[in-house]
């Protein structure tokens, strides 16, 4: 029942972005220039990372290999992830409150490929931040001077923006970037600022390259965003936290450790 | 009503009521004579039946997994031998049997035969004893449709349960009116085909899962035979091994541990359908096989064997004559008679002893794996030209072979690894991993006929647990209840804000004097004022936005009067997901260090010290000392557990003692501390 649910949202929810990206697809009709340049600029720091999710059954783990796309925030190794790739708390899901003894399914193993690198690189988690939904990881033995997006350097998001999303294919379909743009629909404090947008999950950059913020989709919010005949469809629909928090928690996740492993 | 259609009635009543009462009085007699029977033949074999529990490994996604399951038998010997079912005992690591009188023994397999599924136990009692023992039936040939049968075993695990029923057909094949017979085999099982040599008692005496290998019994109170199959949707259907071969299989067992038979390479079916009155017909011949090399053919009929006339009219006739070809000495030279296109012809094959049907398994950790050896029907079943090598049966996500360049896949055939030849488990096992080695291995798999070369690097770590830790944020120690502002009004509050419903103990609020029931209307100034009747996460994301450790205050009303709480945010307690974690493979247990959440929610004090079992693994040690997920150790043996490093040491330390007696365990679970009892048997102590 759980997951017909999410299913019948996420599904109300793109069918909200794709009329939406009708609508403000007719601004611009020529976006080669803009799609080359921001590939040339950032699409080097868009990386896949592969990891292996478990969940403790029975006494013995559950695990599921999955990938999610990360971003390189620094040239020594330090990569942006969701929170979800990392931790996955099922309490929260089912109307619990995070963090207390539920069932939270875990990740490890995360291995990445650089572009133009056929290896799998080792990475290890550094920390996360389960409020932003955000999760660092660093690249174990990382290779010097790797192309990153300097979250310093951000915009600032407003709604009625258009915005563009960077991604990269895996590399069965070629390790491929991949863009795709989104608009700013709203605004709300509550209970954080957070802007509502279409899109597609990642890190959101404006037409100047500068990063805007981090676009996710809030599963705890959409499954309680109930509406059946109702159709009320503004609750559906993907967030993105600013960037200068992105960049603040970031800053604070690049002076640490990677977290130790139980022995 | 009219009052003939009454008298009527009334006659009818009267001659029905009598009919009733003579019948009655003949069915009481009949039924007190069939009690007696009953309990004479319960007191006969009841007593001897027991409840086997199976600790089993299985293989799941690359790893061994261990589970119990449970089955019944028949002690058939002084010596203790326990006649059972092959599958009861299959993969089965340990054993363990449980009396009529609830002793318990441990048990050891002395041999199985997967092809009748059956198998010998042995229990194993602490001094020298000589057991109570019932014998299986010689003949059944005076087993008749309608006669009563006693099921005896476990159903569910319920020991010494006894049900009754009767015979429905002493005689079954398990092919409906609308099968193909020649499709039974392929419905016995796909690598370790079973029933092939007997045809079944099917009858209708109520068995479950557990009654498997638990006897069936006549009213002479003899074993007729071996409960094994049933249905669980669909009813009444059960299905019995026959006495007398459950008897002959398991008296070889018990002398020779194993059942060696002879395969020819083909397969039979009866005349059915056909003009013939004579003779049994080769249904199929196995490529490469001793039949194939002779030359026969599918479609030959044979009329001898080693010149006696073999005759199989219908599909029940088969089972037999295939137990025949079966105990045909091995090596032996073999003669049948055939007749093909109306042509009689003598072929001579030699009699090859069955392969044996499944090969071991084993999982490789480094690796990634799990593996079978490749037996000779495995690799004919799969279309293989060499039956050397191992069937990779399960991979590790995120293991070695996962992640190997390219990956493994389950169904893979290994044939080398490092241009060695991997002909079986043995040498999968000694191949050398360096530790912590950069060393990488090369695979040569066989996969959809192709010849594959992967690039494979063991892991020596893969059990390492990373806690998860997070950024500091700000927390305040309550949870509140939103009160929106019209919701104020009609509660006639004096404000909207947020009212306090839980105050955690030594929370930055409690130990500021907040209480529960107090209206938090504002934080550093700004206003608390709730957006609707049902969030309360804006309040906490307030908090949140204060960096951890910072003076604040809060506005606040208790009845009806103002009042601030001057405080510092505390950095919010580790989730469960940031607490420490030990996969704990002595037990098969993961357990992780008591937090804070754990000891709120379980109303436990603040200092409440021990480890919560975050999973058990049902036939592991601890599931078989009853312990649970959730529960909080805080004690074992007489070592007090305060952490996870106390619970591995105050193991070793119980386990150090060498005894066997069983090491108690202290846990908390909801409202009670409870002991459980771990048993150093099932660690191999």
């Amino acid at each position: 029942m759980f997951n017909k649910k999410i299913l019948v949202n996420i599904f109300i929810s793109s069918l909200a972005f794709a009329f939406a990206g009708k609508l403000h697809a007719q601004n611009i009709s020529d976006y080669r220039p803009l799609y080359k340049s921001m590939v040339q600029k950032h699409g080097n720091a868009i990386v896949t990372v592969k990891f292996v999710m478990a969940i403790n059954s029975a006494g013995k783990e559950q695990r599921i290999e999955d990938r999610a796309q990360a971003v390189l925030v620094s040239s020594d190794g330090l990569l942006l992830v969701p929170d979800r790739a990392v931790s996955f708390d099922f309490s929260a899901m089912a109307g619990g409150k995070q963090g207390e003894a539920g069932m939270v399914a875990k990740s490890s193993e995360f291995r990445v490929r650089l572009v133009d690198s056929e290896d799998w690189l080792t990475a290890d988690l550094v920390t996360r931040d389960s409020a932003l939904g955000l999760a660092w990881l660093r690249i174990r033995n990382s290779p010097k001077n790797l192309p990153f997006v300097d979250l310093s350097l951000g915009g600032k998001p407003e709604p009625g923006m258009e915005f563009y999303t960077l991604l990269r294919t895996n590399d069965e379909s070629g390790s491929v970037p991949l863009w795709r743009q989104g608009m700013i629909m709203g605004e709300t404090h509550v209970p954080k600022l957070t802007f509502l947008v279409d899109g597609m999950p990642g890190l959101a950059f404006d037409g100047s390259g500068k990063p805007l913020g981090y676009v996710d989709v809030n599963l705890t919010a959409m499954s309680t965003a109930r509406s059946a005949m109702g159709l009320d469809m503004a609750n559906i629909n993907l967030q993105l936290t600013p960037i200068d928090k992105v960049a603040y928690a970031t800053k604070q996740a690049s002076k640490l450790p990677v977290a130790a492993a139980a022995k | 009503m009219p009052l003939s259609k009454s008298i009527r009635s009334f006659t009818g009543f009267i001659i029905f009521s009598f009919a009733v009462s003579s019948s009655l009085f003949a069915q009481t007699m009949e039924r007190s004579s069939d009690a007696l029977r009953i309990s004479k033949a319960r007191d006969a074999v009841l007593p001897v039946v027991v409840s086997i529990l199976t600790v089993r490994q299985d293989y799941q996604q690359g790893e061994p997994v261990l589970s119990v399951s449970s089955g019944s038998g028949t002690v058939i010997s002084a010596q203790g031998h326990i006649a059972t079912n092959a599958h009861v005992t299959q993969n089965g690591k340990s054993f363990r049997v449980v009396f009529f009188d609830g002793r318990e023994l441990p048990a050891k397999l002395i041999g199985t035969d997967t092809a009748s599924d059956l198998a010998v136990l042995q229990a194993i009692p602490p001094a020298a004893e000589t057991f109570a023992f019932a014998k299986f039936a010689e003949n059944l040939d005076d087993l008749m449709p309608g006669d009563t049968v006693l099921a005896m075993g476990a159903p569910w695990g319920l020991s010494n349960s006894m049900s009754a029923g009767v015979v429905n057909n002493p005689r079954r094949l398990l092919v409906s009116l609308f099968d193909d017979e020649a499709d039974y085999e392929d419905r016995l099982g796909a690598d370790e085909p079973t029933g092939r040599y007997y045809a079944w008692i099917q009858h209708d005496a109520a068995i479950a899962p557990g009654n498997s290998g638990g006897p069936l019994v006549d009213l002479s109170g003899r074993i007729v035979g071996v409960n094994t199959r049933g249905m669980i949707v669909g009813g009444d259907l059960a299905f019995a091994i026959p006495g007398p071969d459950a008897g002959g299989v398991v008296q070889r067992l018990i002398a020779n541990g194993e059942i060696k038979r002879v395969a020819l390479g083909f397969r039979l079916r009866s005349l059915k359908g056909t003009r013939y009155t004579s003779g049994v017909l080769i249904n199929a011949v196995e490529r490469r096989s001793q039949a194939d090399k002779a030359g026969l053919q599918a479609g030959d009929r044979i009329v001898s064997l080693n010149g006696e006339v073999v005759t199989a009219l219908q599909p029940i006739d088969v089972p037999a004559l295939q137990r025949r070809i079966a105990e045909l000495p091995i090596g032996s030279q073999v003669v049948l008679k055939i007749e093909r296109s109306d042509k009689v012809i003598d072929v001579k094959l030699k009699a090859d002893a069955q392969p044996k049907g499944r090969g071991d398994d084993l999982a490789s950790s480094p690796f990634g794996i799990s593996v079978t050896d490749l037996t000779q029907p495995m690799g004919r079943r799969r279309q293989l030209d060499d039956e050397a090598g191992l069937l990779i049966t399960g991979i590790r996500p995120g293991g070695a072979a996962a992640i190997a360049r390219p990956k493994l896949e389950a169904g893979d055939i290994i044939r080398k690894i490092d241009n060695q030849a991997i002909t079986d488990i043995s040498k999968l096992s000694s191949i050398v991993i360096p530790s912590n080695s950069e060393k990488f291995f090369l695979f040569e798999v066989e996969r959809d006929d192709e010849k594959i070369i992967s690039l494979v690097k063991p892991e020596s770590n893969d059990k390492v647990r990373v806690p998860l830790p997070e950024l500091p944020q700000s927390w305040s120690g309550v949870e509140v209840q939103a009160i929106s502002t019209s919701l104020a009004k009609d509660m006639k509050l004096v404000s909207a804000g947020y009212r306090i419903t839980r105050l955690y103990p030594d929370s930055p609020l409690a130990k500021a004097g907040a209480k529960i029931g107090d209206l938090l209307v504002g934080l550093q100034g700004q206003k608390l004022k709730p957006a609707n009747d049902v969030a309360s996460e804006p309040f906490h994301q307030a908090v949140r936005d204060v960096v951890p450790e910072t003076e604040v205050q809060f506005e606040a009303i208790r009845n009806a009067q103002p009042l601030t709480f001057k405080l510092s945010f505390l950095p919010s307690p580790i989730s469960s997901a940031g607490l420490r974690t030990l996969n704990l493979s002595k037990l098969r247990v993961e357990i992780r260090e008591l937090g804070f959440y754990d000891r709120v929610n379980g109303h436990l004090p603040v200092g409440q010290t021990g480890v919560i079992l975050d999973g058990v693994e049902s036939g592991g040690p601890a599931g078989l000392a009853h312990l649970q997920r959730s529960d909080v150790i805080i004690r074992l043996g007489k070592s007090n557990v305060d952490n996870v490093e106390a619970l591995r040491k105050a193991l070793d330390t119980a386990l150090a003692s060498k005894s066997n007696a069983l090491i108690p365990i202290i846990v908390i679970r909801g409202s009670e501390n409870r002991v459980l009892y771990l048993d150093p048997y099932w660690l191999g102590n």
